[in-house]
């Protein structure tokens, strides 16, 4: 192990639900500037341990620490350095796309700007469907929606859950680019994917995530 | 990146969640109008079902008005956090910077705008229509307006307790309707009060006792269960 500060760490953390084990004996950690990338098959638990990280949900066992400092006590100081967006990207279907960017601006307590929010949604390809409805739109423009977050809000720890599910080319560019930029100033990310996404110059490291043996 | 007071972050955070549900109330005409529409009709099966003796229908008018309000405002509550958990919008309010009872408060007044003040704004119509007399009109209105507010509050805490849980309607209403109980027996006992011309002060301070006590009390339960729902909700 090389000595390193890391900002978010799970130790020997472990999942139940019911009698299945989502997450076992999982041990990670993040430091800033990195990128990490969660692989694993369909159900070996990676939003589950987004979700974690997150401090959305509690561990049964082990600890998750933010900045040496354990959750859920420094879940407040977390989830005020961090931004989510979930497998489900958090974009309300009835509302327009820039509705849905000003909402998130003032529950995330970051400065609201709606002409900002505009020349980023057209910058995103999204400029001819600013008056309508994000149900309206197709699952890789609402993904789009979600994504603008991460030019908005400058946050030390982005936890991704399938952010490229549904982007065209030109998406999967724009996401690698945030990211690049997110660890060139010493954020922290940490994603899931099941696609190709090219990052030169940056740093990604893989944790593979095992499927839990359910037969015990 | 502004940093605001917290009491400013606070009613900014309240107003922006208030507006957003108004919005998207406004642009699904159903979420209003679906409650308003049960209301309306099964006020208007009792005539049907009773007969139009006007004695007996003035009698039994002020129970009938509490109780459909009641069941039409049940009726809207199960999506009250439930598309908001589809979206994934539940998280962001989970980890926001606004605390979840402020938003949870914002949202159950935009439900009872919604559900409740249609309700309430029909209701003396209703009540001419099952023969209530004129001056018990007024104490309707009053009686209504603490109680459709109450049930909001507390239906929210059932609603949260079932966010994620497929068809919980009527798991929703066991959880909700004995805690409401008490504001039906005040609600309709003290329109009754009133069209029999008696003092209807008493019932009506308790009504607005059981308000404050929701008010302060709900949010925070509501807040909590939320917690343990999105920490427990299905991730597909």
């Amino acid at each position: 192990m090389t000595p390193r500060d890391p900002v978010l760490a799970c130790e020997n953390v472990s999942l139940w639900r019911g009698d299945a084990v989502i997450v076992e004996q999982l041990s990670l950690d993040v430091a800033a500037g990195e990128v990490l990338r969660l692989e694993g098959e369909n159900g070996s638990g990676k939003t589950t341990v987004l979700r974690l990280l997150a401090g959305l949900v509690e561990p049964d066992e082990g600890e998750i620490r933010f900045r040496g400092e354990r959750l859920p006590r420094a879940g407040r100081a977390l989830a005020d350095a961090l931004l989510y967006i979930g497998h489900r990207p958090g974009v309300g279907g009835a509302l327009h796309p820039d509705e849905n960017l000003s909402v998130a601006a003032v529950i995330a307590g970051v400065a609201h700007a709606p002409d900002r929010h505009r020349e980023l949604l057209t910058e995103l390809g999204l400029g001819d469907r600013l008056d309508l409805p994000v149900a309206a739109l197709s699952a890789g423009q609402r993904r789009r929606v979600a994504l603008a977050r991460l030019a908005l809000e400058q946050r030390d720890i982005w936890l991704l859950d399938e952010p490229l599910t549904a982007l065209d080319a030109a998406g999967l560019d724009w996401v690698g680019e945030r990211i690049r930029e997110q660890a060139a100033r010493g954020g922290t990310v940490v994603f899931t994917t099941h696609q190709m996404l090219e990052l030169p110059g940056v740093a990604v490291r893989s944790h593979v995530l095992q499927t839990p043996d359910q037969s015990e | 990146m502004s940093i605001d007071a917290p009491s400013s972050g606070l009613l900014k955070g309240f107003g922006s969640v208030l507006r957003r549900d108004l919005l998207i109330g406004a642009r699904s005409a159903g979420q209003w109008l679906n409650p308003l529409m049960f209301f309306v009709i099964v006020v208007s099966l009792f005539p049907l079902g009773i007969g139009p003796e006007p004695a007996q229908l003035a009698a039994i008018a002020p129970g009938v008005l509490w109780v459909s309000a009641l069941l039409s405002m049940l009726l809207s509550l199960d999506s009250l956090f439930e598309q908001d958990r589809a979206d994934g919008v539940l998280d962001q309010f989970v980890l926001g910077r606004t605390p979840l009872s402020v938003v949870v408060l914002a949202k159950v007044i935009a439900h009872w705008m919604l559900s409740g003040l249609p309700l309430l704004l029909l209701s003396p119509l209703l009540g001419l229509m099952l023969g209530l007399p004129v001056h018990a009109l007024g104490t309707l209105g009053l009686a209504l307006l603490p109680g459709t507010l109450t049930l909001s509050l507390i239906g929210a805490i059932g609603a949260a307790l079932t966010v994620g849980l497929n068809r919980s309607g009527v798991l929703l209403s066991l959880l909700v309707l004995p805690l409401i109980v008490p504001v039906l027996i005040f609600g309709a006992g003290s329109v009754s009060a009133a069209a029999g011309g008696y003092e209807t002060g008493a019932g009506l301070s308790l009504l607005l006792a059981m308000l404050m006590m929701a008010l302060s009390l709900a949010p925070l339960a509501t807040a909590a269960a939320l917690r343990v729902g999105v920490a427990s909700s299905e991730q597909s």
